[in-house]
């Protein structure tokens, strides 16, 4: 069920109406979770028992963790969780990946064997709730939160439907207490939430999938465009996954808390930041926390305990070498995350030596600071420098993480360096300089308010009237236009 | 709730309608409306207007300033130039690919090529053109261009009744075909001019093609998504035979307008088969003594190439004809052409008539 069909609205008013004549909490969670599954379940049925299983394993591993001390035991447990979340995901996702990969290698070398290739669809959602149980059993492995026994509570966790599919990837810390204690929403919270769906269809609908049906014929047959017309798809690309990705969070953010439930931010104007670093502060901003927490910090922890035994002259001498290799591998595993394909892993390294670069370079291996006040015309011109070149090296990156193979990045790169006028290019920087000016106007109604909510400053009469012109004009759309799949459910 | 609020209200609801409109447009997410309601020829392409469509393809250009498709050529036609017409309905028009993949633009080209003269190939294609309404057209506003050749797109479907549009109709009196324009003094005309800058924005656009929707029953299916197929399961019938389906009121119209393009002296008609088209007819045309060219075998030439002519592969939609069908149309087109014009200049056969 897509957040941008008319059947999820009917769905969410079914469910919210009842929920509301709900008073009992357990009462509450148990529909919810009822209701979650057969979200779930209108994709496909069968993949309901892999998010059972994973939910069983996950919550018998954190109550027995909690009844033991044993610290190999506990070891021994998070392993347990690990491999098998790991091996569902690793099956259904990567499995004709690397058994290709490694058929392509053998053939290479002339080995000729049989396909293997298995026909596997890949279950929605399967790495967003695969992070999420595994950032549970690994926090109460390190102790850092309480297992809660409840099952249906947890496995309301794993499967609320608003951030089930595609984020964000909340943690047990903020979501098992909300869960915990099922409240109904106030009328503030209700408010919040129907401005953030609205504001959320308006970028999915009107702005992601309005430019992804550009971008799809351009990147679905680029043999038949001209370079600026490549260009155009490209740009409108970077355009297209932002607005599709936040605007769908938008509304999860804004569907949850429909429910009392606050889930926490993915977004934070990426698109004006001036550093990598800042960009992945506010780009997904669940996953790169959880990259954080899980993997970067752990991997250069580990790489500096090993280097303490080299006894270079200074912590600066070995965060040299650390940062690098940290951030490159922690990258090149998100970009392997994104999707079973050399292309996500080569945006992922790119994403990586970017940081890296900038980190070494550019920032002399200090810390990198977030957004500062911009002074003068120096300052100015700083922050321009920096922006455009982010921006640039990040659109630069998309082409690899749209582009369907590695020989289509080429084709793309060959018509950039040969380049071909068109006769629509004027045509197409209009379209180019619409979409821009739109998702900027939007960037920085948030960037000058301080929160997503902006249209809550306007007088009540005034919010009501904006929301229900982009209702009528988004339903309008989709009344006309067969609804987009969210670009984050292939993940 | 107080005026003020109202009034608030009001005007925050205007001023984001408005937002959204130049929105619509300018992003090419909804088109303006690029027709117009003329006096004579009922409701045409705009002159001078860009167009933005995605549909099963991907389509960018412009009407131009003659109210046509393709580059612009004066009506007055220059000495030593080959002019041909193409006249039909959306598969013609194609408004789902660039123009430079177009088979006007191959057709053209390729003409060139083989030519010494010069040759312009005018593509008068509109989308709902059935055979009256590309008679009508043909005979007030192509005839004006002075081509040499008129190349009639037509299949089974012409033939079949169609929604009723306001324009002109065809009468046949005292076996005389003649156009009739009282749909200029019809309510339903005036009302729809008056409305012509409603019917001007893209709001509009997306209000007619939900009304479309509506009317061919797919709102629903919009709406109710699987819900909807479970209760109304997608039927395999067989494909209806169009034959049966031909409205023996057109066929007889049919066989007027054929009649009154054989008599044609000054300008070659030439019929060119655009999907199906039954065998009744096929005879028609053929004893009424015009040229029929069927591009079926090299578009079934594409088919052993594992290529449906239909297919949209970066879509994953069937609709019109894809890139491939526009390139092998173009050039069966232009090597046909390329025959008759010798022929003709060789005075072997009086203009393309058989």
């Amino acid at each position: 069920m897509l957040f941008n069909s008319f059947i999820f609205f009917i769905f969410l008013a079914v469910v919210w109406l009842a929920y509301l004549l709900l008073s009992n909490r357990r009462g509450r969670a148990i529909f919810l979770l009822a209701a979650s599954y057969f979200f779930y379940a209108y994709w496909d049925w069968r993949f309901t028992s892999l998010l059972a299983i994973s939910t069983i394993i996950d919550f018998t591993v954190g109550t027995r963790m909690e009844r033991t001390e044993d610290y190999r035991k506990r070891k021994r447990l998070l392993l347990v969780s690990c491999i098998a979340n790991l091996s569902i995901l690793g099956t259904f996702k990567y499995f004709n990946f690397f058994l290709d990969t490694a058929q392509a290698a053998l053939g290479a070398l002339g080995l000729n064997i049989a396909s293997l290739h298995l026909h596997i669809l890949l279950p929605v959602g399967i790495s967003f709730y695969t992070l999420k149980t595994l950032s549970y059993t690994i926090d109460v492995y390190r102790r850092k939160l309480k297992p809660t026994h409840s099952i249906v509570d947890y496995a309301l966790f794993v499967a609320f439907f608003p951030n089930l599919v595609a984020g964000p990837i909340d943690r047990a810390g903020n979501m098992l207490p909300q869960i915990a204690s099922l409240k109904t929403p106030d009328r503030k919270k209700i408010k919040e939430g129907l401005v953030l769906i609205t504001l959320g269809l308006f970028k999915k609908v009107l702005i992601g999938d309005a430019a992804a049906r550009i971008v799809n014929n351009i990147f679905g047959q680029p043999e038949l465009y001209r370079s600026p017309e490549m260009l155009a798809g490209l740009i409108l690309f970077s355009i297209q996954i932002y607005a599709d990705f936040s605007g769908y969070s938008n509304i999860a953010r804004g569907v949850a808390k429909l429910f009392g439930v606050e889930l926490m931010k993915n977004f934070e104007q990426p698109y004006l930041s001036r550093s990598f670093s800042e960009f992945w502060r506010r780009w997904h901003i669940s996953l790169s926390t959880w990259i954080w927490d899980y993997l970067f910090n752990p991997l250069i922890s580990a790489i500096l305990r090993r280097m303490g035994r080299w006894k270079l002259s200074s912590v600066q001498q070995e965060m040299r070498i650390a940062y690098p290799c940290a951030a490159i591998v922690t990258m090149l595993l998100c970009g392997l995350w994104h999707g079973a394909g050399f292309t996500f892993i080569v945006w992922g390294g790119l994403h990586g030596l970017f940081l890296s670069v900038e980190r070494l370079v550019v920032y002399h291996n200090k810390a990198i600071p977030m957004r500062k006040r911009i002074h003068g015309f120096s300052g100015f011109s700083r922050f321009l420098i920096g922006w455009a070149s982010t921006q640039l090296l990040v659109g630069f990156a998309w082409l690899f993480f749209r582009a369907e193979n590695l020989g289509q990045v080429w084709q793309f790169l060959s018509k950039f360096l040969h380049w071909q006028g068109s006769e629509l290019t004027g045509r197409f920087i209009a379209i180019v300089l619409t979409f821009w000016i739109m998702i900027m106007i939007l960037e920085l109604a948030e960037y000058l308010n301080r929160s997503e909510l902006y249209l809550l400053r306007l007088h009540p009469a005034a919010t009501a009237a904006v929301c229900a012109a982009v209702i009528i004009v988004v339903f309008l759309y989709l009344a006309t236009n067969k609804p987009m799949p969210f670009l984050y459910f292939q993940f | 709730m107080k005026p003020g609020n109202i009034l608030k209200g009001f005007l925050a609801f205007v001023i984001t309608l408005i937002i959204l409109e130049l929105f619509l447009r300018w992003s090419g997410t909804s088109s303006a409306a690029f027709v117009i309601d003329d006096d004579n020829l009922g409701r045409v392409l705009r002159p001078n207007t860009n167009i933005i469509l995605v549909n099963e393809g991907f389509f960018m250009g412009r009407v131009n300033r003659g109210g046509y498709l393709g580059p612009y050529y004066p009506e007055e036609k220059p000495s030593q130039t080959v002019r041909i017409a193409l006249i039909g309905d959306s598969f013609v028009a194609g408004l789902q690919l660039f123009g430079r993949y177009h088979f006007r633009t191959i057709m053209e080209q390729s003409l060139k090529d083989s030519l010494s003269d010069s040759v312009q190939v005018l593509n008068f294609g509109y989308g709902g053109f059935n055979l009256e309404r590309m008679f009508i057209y043909y005979k007030l506003s192509v005839l004006q261009f002075h081509p040499d050749y008129v190349l009639f797109f037509i299949g089974t479907d012409d033939f079949i009744e169609g929604e009723r549009q306001l324009g002109p109709n065809l009468k046949v009196e005292d076996g005389k075909l003649t156009i009739e324009s009282s749909f200029r003094n019809t309510g339903a005309y005036r009302i729809t001019k008056k409305l012509r800058v409603l019917r001007d924005t893209a709001f509009y656009s997306l209000l007619k093609k939900a009304r479309e929707f509506y009317r061919a029953g797919e709102i629903l299916k919009i709406i109710f998504d699987k819900v909807y197929l479970l209760f109304n399961p997608p039927h395999n019938a067989a494909e209806a035979d169009s034959a049966s389906m031909v409205d023996p009121d057109r066929m007889a119209l049919g066989r007027s307008i054929l009649s009154e393009l054989a008599n044609e002296t000054k300008t070659a008609i030439i019929f060119v088969v655009k999907n199906r088209l039954n065998d009744t007819i096929r005879n028609d045309i053929q004893n009424a003594h015009l040229t029929i060219l069927d591009p079926k075998n090299d578009l079934d030439d594409l088919r052993t190439k594992n290529i449906n002519p239909y297919y949209w592969p970066a879509t994953s939609q069937s609709g019109h004809w894809n890139y491939f069908a526009h390139k092998a149309i173009g050039l069966y087109l232009a090597s046909e052409m390329e025959k008759l014009i010798k022929a003709d200049r060789a005075q072997i056969k009086p203009k393309s008539q058989k």
